[in-house]
């Protein structure tokens, strides 16, 4: 009973995440562009491509989770992202790089130490959990794929090991 | 002999999906597919460098000066408009607008169309690794500016700018000016020009103009860089894709 009910708050707030993120990033390219380049992890060519794409990913992530729809795959996906993005804020951190993340809106250079690093990481590692919520228990009410819905009403629910 | 016992089945299969199932979901992936691909090329046509192939200014008759305050006036004699342009060489977003309108504005330049009065601010010199980039790169400009090669400067302002070129703010290196004066040299200035740059001839001066540069900036009301402010009103230059046609 209770286990969608959380798998529906998980997949609409980290629907909510994405869905917020990627629209930032999408809207303000020249932005995106210079937060992508500050990382200084990517060959130029690379760059651009990236921050074209990231926001697009989001995007669709944020959209599938908020109507329902291949739910495990794009926590999966998701889960991989947060990964990545999580190496990458700890690779800055390890170079002494000081860099807006760039995460919700803003990037390139800031003022910025430890404390914020790890703040950044410690909040994705929450919207990591979701994820990881959201791939063992996909299944949550008002969800439009027919293998993500789980009706509020049912008395016993699929679970994963038994 | 006894039948074996049968686990019990916790699992309730969810019901057959329906027709309508499928309908919906289908409709749901062909909206997303449809957002997505229109997304992909709304945004690579956004940020994709406007004009792209035409280069820097190239036309004979477009001309340099290197006027009071160390502004540096690059266009036609008769251009039909003029705008100020304010940019610090360390600025990223700075790299970001000549990316998407320097070969536009090029262009612009060449036809008369506009000329430009170039603004070269120094204000992020504290965040380059030498602690003077800015300056030394501004004073390497107003080299190039003096020598009065209008492609050449227009050349060397579009390398300043390159982020292949361009040091990172709080970076670990950035250019020296020696190094500067080469990237002057491949722009096709003058030995006597890249000299200037090498021997940081006007790094002084550049620091004094930058400054006056600053507080112009601050007097049109713009709140940082790049900025373009054309007949008093400063121009959404990175949100506005039309601003160089606009100009009228």
């Amino acid at each position: 009973m209770w286990i969608p009910l959380l798998s529906l708050i998980a997949r609409l707030g980290l629907a909510a995440v994405w869905l917020i993120s990627g629209w930032i990033k999408f809207v303000d390219p020249s932005q995106t562009v210079v937060a992508v380049r500050a990382y200084q992890l990517l060959p130029e060519v690379l760059v651009r491509p990236v921050a074209a794409g990231l926001p697009i990913l989001e995007l669709v992530l944020g959209l599938l989770l908020l109507i329902g729809l291949a739910v495990r795959a794009a926590a999966v996906v998701g889960a991989a992202a947060l990964l990545t993005l999580i190496g990458v804020i700890a690779s800055v951190w390890a170079r002494g790089l000081s860099i807006d993340c760039g995460c919700f809106g803003g990037g390139g250079a800031a003022d910025v130490d430890g404390w914020d690093y790890a703040g950044e990481i410690a909040r994705d590692l929450g919207f990591l959990a979701l994820a990881a919520w959201l791939t063992v228990f996909p299944r949550s009410p008002l969800a439009l794929g027919p293998g993500s819905r789980a009706r509020l009403s049912a008395r016993t629910q699929p679970a994963m090991a038994e | 002999m006894s039948a074996k016992k049968v686990k019990p089945v916790k699992y309730t299969p969810e019901p057959t999906s329906s027709k309508s199932t499928f309908i919906l979901g289908g409709i749901a992936v062909v909206v997303i597919a449809v957002l997505v691909i229109g997304g992909v090329l709304w945004q690579a046509n956004r940020s994709k460098a406007r004009n792209e192939g035409y280069g820097t200014v190239q036309n004979a008759a477009v001309q340099v000066e290197l006027q009071d305050d160390g502004v540096v006036l690059l266009g036609l004699p008769d251009a039909a408009t003029t705008i100020d342009l304010f940019e610090d060489p360390l600025c990223p977003y700075c790299a970001e607008l000549e990316h998407k309108h320097g070969q536009e504005l090029a262009q612009a330049i060449d036809a008369g169309d506009v000329a430009v009065r170039y603004h070269m601010l120094a204000f992020l010199d504290q965040l380059s690794a030498s602690g003077d980039y800015s300056t030394r790169a501004v004073a390497a400009g107003q080299c190039v500016a003096q020598a009065g090669d209008a492609t050449a400067f227009s050349a060397f302002h579009g390398a300043l700018l390159s982020p292949e070129n361009q040091p990172a703010e709080r970076g670990d290196s950035d250019l020296t000016n020696a190094e500067l004066a080469q990237m002057a040299r491949d722009a096709g200035a003058s030995d006597e020009a890249a000299q200037c740059v090498a021997d940081g001839a006007r790094v002084e001066q550049a620091a004094v103009d930058a400054e006056a540069g600053r507080q112009a900036l601050a007097a049109a009301g713009a709140s940082g860089t790049p900025a373009v402010v054309h007949n008093g009103t400063v121009i959404d230059a990175l949100g506005n894709d039309n601003w160089v046609a606009e100009l009228g």
